[in-house]
């Protein structure tokens, strides 16, 4: 019994890093991104507000200069009947490259995403951008603390 | 000639692969067989890391875990640290330690040359201080 619950722990620890390294990642400014027509400009108003609140409640500071962008996407695609849903929650900002002038871009340095399908299009974002933001909230706590 | 020798290590530096940067900050050797001597003559086991520098995993073990004062300070007291890319080092170590999965870690008895305890894929810092003190309880075990 010890041993399993040692296994759960284990897994769990490793199920909440990620592969990117968010260390110090403190203030953010959303962008968020979405071609899909069932997202009416009051439903992402919404979305927006519930994704800055939940992020706030995690720690994360919004509308300081320069901070980093983080970056939701929502993309919909009919395919016969169904609607295919394809969500991506990132973190954007500039960095130094190890190009040779050692070049500065634009780069993300977290991505994930999501594919779907949306039978309750709106409701299905919501699940899964929330899913995804909250890997990132604990990718963030796995990687800040110490 | 000073200028020459300063001129030679700040080209080298430029031109050193991430790999040897990696091992020249936490003091890694990149040679296997130097390390297995190394061990043999301090009485310490070899922490062969196997890397590669397509891995990002690799690259976040390094940083996260591996950097960290704790386990370079325990690296650097009872181990000889070793790095290889398991890839562009392939030939010049043992097929034992051809990890399929990477990042991996291999505790080697330096007389044996065998593994006592290895690791898979990216750890914590405090989970791998922990792996480090059950190869060193195992090494200790096989001395007495």
């Amino acid at each position: 019994m010890k041993s399993l619950f040692l296994a759960l722990l284990f897994s769990a620890s490793l199920f909440a890093a990620s592969l990117y390294t968010l260390d110090n990642v403190h203030s953010l400014n959303l962008y968020f991104s979405s071609d899909a027509n069932f997202l009416t400009k009051e439903k992402k108003e919404e979305l927006k507000s519930m994704l800055t609140k939940k992020l706030e409640k995690a720690g994360f500071v919004f509308g300081e200069t320069d901070a980093d962008i983080f970056v939701v996407k929502v993309s919909a695609l009919e395919i016969e009947d169904s609607l295919a849903l394809h969500l991506e929650v990132g973190l954007g900002e500039e960095v130094i490259t190890k190009r040779k002038g050692n070049i500065e871009t634009f780069s993300y340095t977290y991505l994930e995403s999501k594919f779907i399908e949306g039978f309750d299009p709106y409701e299905d974002t919501r699940e899964a951008l929330n899913i995804l933001v909250d890997a990132f909230i604990n990718a963030h706590k796995d990687d800040n603390e110490e | 000639m000073k200028i020459f020798i300063t001129l030679l290590m700040t080209f080298s530096l430029i031109f050193a692969a991430e790999i040897d940067e990696f091992a020249a900050e936490v003091n890694y050797l990149r040679d296997y067989k130097t390390a297995i001597q190394a061990a043999k003559e301090q009485n310490k086991m070899v922490m062969l890391v196997v890397v590669g520098d397509y891995c990002p995993w690799c690259k976040k073990f390094e940083r996260k875990t591996l950097k960290s004062s704790e386990v370079m300070a325990q690296a650097d007291e009872n181990f000889v640290g070793l790095v290889i890319d398991k890839y562009k080092d392939k030939g010049n170590y043992p097929k034992a330690f051809f990890s399929p999965l990477i990042p991996a870690v291999f505790f080697i008895d330096p007389t044996s040359e065998k593994s006592l305890l290895d690791t898979v894929a990216y750890m914590k810092k405090d989970d791998f201080l922990e792996n480090m003190d059950d190869a060193l309880s195992l090494f200790e075990q096989k001395g007495k």
